[in-house]
């Protein structure tokens, strides 16, 4: 059953996850292109402004974890909620909780699976160009945004099974805070201390969906 | 039972949340501009001036008095007079600019050899790469090489910046340089000035693994290395575009050392800091403001780095302002974002001012669970009574924000 539960979400949000994925790559593509021209026309020059002027050349794929995770948690709960056609799955003869969290787990694997993408495309073409030295603050700084774009995902799954709006509001406010505050344009190389607060601030925004959850299944208002 | 942990921790997050934007949202709001103070040192006088920003509720406009040492006010062009080296192009202007300081005329010369610049203890990002300039490259300025260096584990690299490979030939000659200076890679911290906006290049100060400083340039294509006698740990660097001075020198208890071109190094008479410093020499005296948040010491030294003076005011700070008081009362914490090397930290505020607060947004709190008929003496909702009573009014938002009914 679980797995016929699996495709169903599949179904759901196949387009919207290709979409989120093209945008994706199309964003690493975008700034590999920007790196491999920076150093065909002025390699010196070029790494000067990256390593001097600390310029941000991967910046495009900031809002991409935001985007990708928009694309699937709308694609994902907006059909189940607007209908309250999720009281069919919370109906099934499986634990109302593992029924949601095997659909927010399918999400998350898909949004994992689309920045992964992304990142290793990103980390074998601007290895080409780039030393590790630059790489992997960069990469650090990327992954401050990929928490970013969870949280996001684990919050917009939430906010969609709470049943009163008013609550769904005040949800949306702090999710909406909690978000730009990891979206932030952080300095690069200086987000270490950071990634663990906001991995943390991610492991909780997981369990949030069950909260909301609970009271959409027993129509608590 | 699970939903309402996950309440708890949901909760949890959004005070921390409120913790950070709601202070913020305040001071925005209400925190006023502090009015200016500033301390010199005169060349003129070789005693403290001062200048202070005072509101003029007569005109309803801020202005600046000045005054010296003993409190003796000061016209606008007595303190100009005293402070030539800040105010040389009204001096000339107005042909005030004094003949002589202090036996020495007052020469072009004289006047340019003033130098202003930060001093910062705290270390920030910087790449493990960097561009190694040619020292003497036969006219002004410097020349963008075509590849930068690192020192990992395997000594100096130098990387191709079109290829993205190490030149190996270039690399093994400058290993082995360093090598014979005594260097042991890798290297701890490599500091310099890796602009080009420079006259000369000095080339890079190399902490190695064992802690020892290198001094590491580029002459005619060809390493030069030499090994520096540091018998102290070093935390960080601040160099200088070329003068007489190279660096200075933080040590972790923020000791401050300078060195000269000479290689010769000197401990600065600077008493207890917290490495922050606005540095102003000329070539008379080197004067050392530390910048604390509510007071500025100014430590005046000679050529020679000995004590001259010493000179402590107090600057208008927030943190002493009402409105600043009215925010200790009002939160309990706020998390702050440190720059730079980006950390979330907690600053609390003391329990004797915001308990007042705490204790009525949670009698507010219960009121809102008894109206709405819950059982207070649950244990969910004395976590959340518990919660309002620490973190206060971001405890009573958040505990209404996530409902606890279920």
């Amino acid at each position: 059953m679980i797995l016929h539960l699996i495709y169903k979400e599949w179904l759901k949000t196949r387009w919207f996850a290709l979409i989120a994925a093209l945008v994706g790559v199309a964003s690493v593509l975008g700034i590999v292109i920007g790196v491999a021209g920076g150093v065909r026309a002025d390699a010196p020059f070029y790494f000067y402004q990256l390593i001097v002027g600390k310029e941000r050349f991967f910046d495009l794929f900031r809002f991409v974890p935001l985007f990708a995770a928009v694309m699937i948690g709308c694609s994902q709960f907006l059909p189940e909620v607007t209908d309250k056609r999720i009281k069919l799955s919370l109906h099934l003869p499986l634990n109302a909780t593992a029924v949601v969290y095997c659909m927010v787990f399918y999400g998350f694997l898909l949004l994992l699976a689309i920045v992964a993408v992304c990142l290793l495309l990103f980390l074998g073409l601007g290895a080409i160009y780039l030393p590790g030295e630059v790489m992997v603050p960069a990469l650090k700084t990327m992954s401050v945004w990929v928490l970013g774009g969870m949280t996001a995902y684990f919050w917009i799954a939430m906010m969609a099974l709470e049943p009163v709006g008013r609550y769904r509001f005040g949800y949306f406010i702090i999710a909406y805070l909690l978000v730009s505050l990891i979206l932030r344009r952080y300095p690069i190389g200086g987000v270490d201390t950071l990634l663990w607060i906001f991995a943390g601030v991610t492991l909780v925004s997981s369990f949030s969906v069950l909260f909301t959850a609970y009271r959409f299944n027993k129509g608590i208002l | 039972m699970t939903a309402k942990i996950v309440r708890v921790l949901l909760v949890f997050t959004t005070i921390l949340v409120l913790g950070f934007y709601l202070p913020d949202l305040y001071r925005n709001r209400f925190e006023k501009r502090s009015y200016k103070r500033l301390l010199y040192y005169s060349e003129v006088s070789q005693d403290f001036v001062f200048a202070e920003e005072i509101y003029d509720s007569l005109r309803q406009d801020v202005r600046m008095v000045y005054r010296d040492r003993v409190g003796n006010p000061l016209s606008e062009n007595e303190y100009a007079r005293l402070l030539p080296f800040n105010n040389t192009r009204k001096l000339k202007l107005l042909g005030m600019m004094p003949d002589s300081v202090m036996g020495e005329p007052l020469t072009q010369e004289v006047l340019r050899s003033v130098r202003r610049l930060m001093l910062i203890g705290d270390k920030g990002f910087e790449y493990p790469l960097a561009p190694l300039f040619e020292s003497q490259p036969g006219h002004p300025g410097v020349d963008l090489p075509e590849d930068l260096f690192r020192i990992g584990k395997r000594g100096i690299e130098f990387l191709h910046t079109t290829t993205n490979r190490i030149d190996t030939a270039k690399s093994r000659r400058f290993n082995e340089a360093l090598t014979r200076a005594g260097f042991r890679a890798p290297a701890r911290d490599i500091y310099g000035i890796p602009s080009t906006i420079k006259s000369r290049d000095d080339g890079y100060f190399v902490v190695d693994a064992s802690g020892k400083l290198f001094h590491l340039l580029m002459v005619h294509g060809e390493p030069r290395v030499r090994a520096i006698d540091n018998d102290f740990e070093i935390k960080q660097i601040k160099c200088h575009v070329p003068g007489e001075i190279y660096c200075h020198i933080f040590t972790p208890e923020n000791e401050l050392y300078v060195l000269l071109t000479d290689y010769t190094l000197h401990k600065l008479p600077i008493g207890p800091n917290n490495g922050r410093f606005m540095l102003t020499y000329n070539r008379y005296f080197r004067s050392y403001k530390n910048l604390e948040r509510d007071s500025s010491v100014m430590y005046v030294l000679d050529r020679d780095f000995a004590p001259v003076d010493r000179c402590a005011q107090a600057v208008p700070n927030y943190r002493n302002s009402p409105e600043a008081d009215f925010e200790a009362r009002l939160f309990p914490f706020r998390i702050m974002m440190t720059p730079g090397v980006t950390h979330l930290i907690p600053v609390p505020n003391p329990v004797g001012k915001f308990w007042l607060t705490n204790l009525c947004c949670v009698v507010v709190l219960a009121a809102i669970r008894l109206w709405r008929r819950a059982r207070l003496y649950s244990p969910f909702q004395l976590i959340d009574l518990g919660m309002t009573a620490v973190f206060g009014i971001y405890g009573l938002i958040a505990s209404l924000l996530f409902p606890n009914r279920f």
